[in-house]
């Protein structure tokens, strides 16, 4: 099947969106960025495709607010952080999503939360309210109460684990890099832009492994770890850049934006 | 990099000639956020004479200078209300600074500005900057605010003058470029157009240009 055709029938999408994209290289908060995901994600929604959100930035925000320019180093402070800036973020996203007139909401989830089957299906049913009301949800991490070894690390996987509690068809992952290549950029200039993947072979996490952004906290690794959750569980996956948060319009026209990871269980 | 940025309350007002809180409220999340895209925002704001006469319900502006003058004491507070309320809203603190023009010509008062100017900046502040109409013994009027950009350019040695312009979201651009370049972006543009010409500064590009130009080539650009 053709990517045009296939992405046309896609109706509920998780969009993951990072810091990367949310903030400047100095760590403050975009928001003219989150203006325009605001305003293409509402475009999208109200045209009947259902769109969660999985947001970063809380810790961002909450560093701007306090005026700290350093990326808090131990868990603690990056909690307190979280917890200043998470509210703050939820406000600005309300703010340019209300000039829209569409309705948010804040999901805040833990590790645990969707591993318990009890409160993973009151999640779950959460979210289809919601979307049911049409509503969006702007999900995040909990990151006040996650801690380590009980977190989900990073909101790739987060946003995977939200794909697959709510059978989504398509994650949008929203990154600083184009999508995936032959080798690590960084090193190789010469390496090779891969629009498709169908299987993630060994060779293929080889040559991604060791290219590690410097903002944020995924590296290609931690991306093709989150695209194996979905392929598993059937869904399709686009890696890209989210500069221009506009290109989703293009992305589920089809045109051939970043790379499509497309899973055979679909 | 340091941008002082020109904002004239006749870019702020409705058709029907009102003050259009939505603009500010634009123009205040543009500027919060190239103050945290690192770059260092100083404002020269009129609007206090405008938004003294809306407060007190005057039917025209006042034309006599006392009359201004007492005006604008009102509006200035009002004028500062919607900054503070509006930056608060993107997180951005601001800050009023009042000066009249001949802070230029006086060494000490210079330098007191110019302390100052620079210590809200390095806490990433905004200042507000408008002439102390009250006290200013100028011809209100006349230069609109043009001097006083000019002397904020020279007194924090700016590298560049940002005007909002009537038209919605766009803004003119007066750098120290060849043949006193005049650029007109729209505010999605803003960060990118302001990287390239720091570029060309680092670059050396335009030294040999005298910055800030002066008032009637400011002027006649504009």
């Amino acid at each position: 099947m053709d990517r045009v055709k296939k992405l046309s029938q896609k109706k509920r999408i998780v969009i993951k969106v990072g810091s990367s994209t949310l903030s400047f290289s100095n760590g403050r908060i975009n928001l003219q960025r989150i203006e325009s995901l605001a305003t293409v994600l509402t475009k999208i929604h109200q045209d009947n495709v259902e769109v969660i959100l999985v947001t970063s930035g809380a810790v961002a925000v909450g560093g701007g607010i306090l005026g700290i320019d350093k990326k808090p180093h131990n868990l603690s402070e990056k909690q307190a952080l979280a917890a200043i800036g998470q509210a703050e973020l939820i406000r600005i996203y309300q703010k340019f999503f209300k000039e829209y007139d569409q309705v948010v909401a804040q999901v805040l989830l833990t590790k645990d939360g969707i591993l318990n089957p009890v409160r993973r299906e009151n999640a779950c049913n959460t979210l289809n309210s919601l979307l049911n009301m049409n509503i969006l949800p702007i999900i995040n991490e909990n990151d006040t109460v996650s801690t380590r070894g009980v977190e989900f690390g990073n909101n790739y996987i987060l946003s995977t684990s939200v794909a697959v509690l709510i059978n989504a068809d398509l994650l949008i992952m929203l990154s600083d890099i184009e999508g995936l290549y032959s080798e690590d950029l960084k090193k190789i200039i010469n390496a090779t832009f891969i629009p498709t993947v169908t299987e993630i072979s060994p060779g293929l996490e080889k040559s991604a492994r060791g290219s590690k952004n410097s903002f944020g906290t995924g590296g290609m690794t931690t991306k093709l770890d989150a695209v194996k959750i979905c392929f598993e569980a059937g869904i399709d996956t686009i890696l890209t850049n989210g500069k221009e948060p506009e290109i989703i319009y293009d992305i589920i026209k089809g045109k051939e934006i970043g790379t499509y990871f497309i899973s055979s269980k679909t | 990099m340091k941008i002082v940025v020109k904002v004239e309350i006749t870019s702020l007002i409705t058709p029907e000639g009102k003050f259009d809180k939505k603009k500010l409220e634009r123009l205040t999340m543009v500027l919060t956020n190239l103050r945290n895209s690192g770059i260092e925002i100083l404002v020269v704001s009129s609007g206090a004479i405008f938004l003294g006469a809306t407060k007190l319900g005057l039917e025209n502006l006042p034309v006599e200078r006392i009359t201004k003058q007492a005006v604008a004491a009102v509006g200035q507070v009002e004028l500062m209300k919607y900054y503070r309320y509006y930056f608060d809203m993107f997180n951005q603190v601001a800050a009023q600074i009042l000066l009249t023009n001949d802070v230029i010509n006086n060494p000490i008062r210079n330098r007191n500005t110019q302390n100052t100017l620079i210590n809200l900046l390095s806490k990433k502040i905004i200042p507000i900057i408008n002439e102390n109409d009250s006290v200013s013994t100028d011809d209100i009027d006349l230069d609109d605010n043009y001097y006083m950009v000019l002397n904020v350019v020279s007194i924090v040695d700016a590298e560049l003058i940002i005007v909002k312009s009537k038209e919605n979201g766009k803004f003119l651009f007066i750098h120290r470029g060849n043949k006193f370049e005049n650029i007109k972006v729209n505010e999605n543009k803003l960060i990118e157009t302001i990287t390239n010409i720091q570029k060309k500064i680092s670059y050396g590009k335009y030294l040999s240009e005298p910055f800030p130009p002066d008032f009637n080539k400011l002027f006649f650009h504009y």
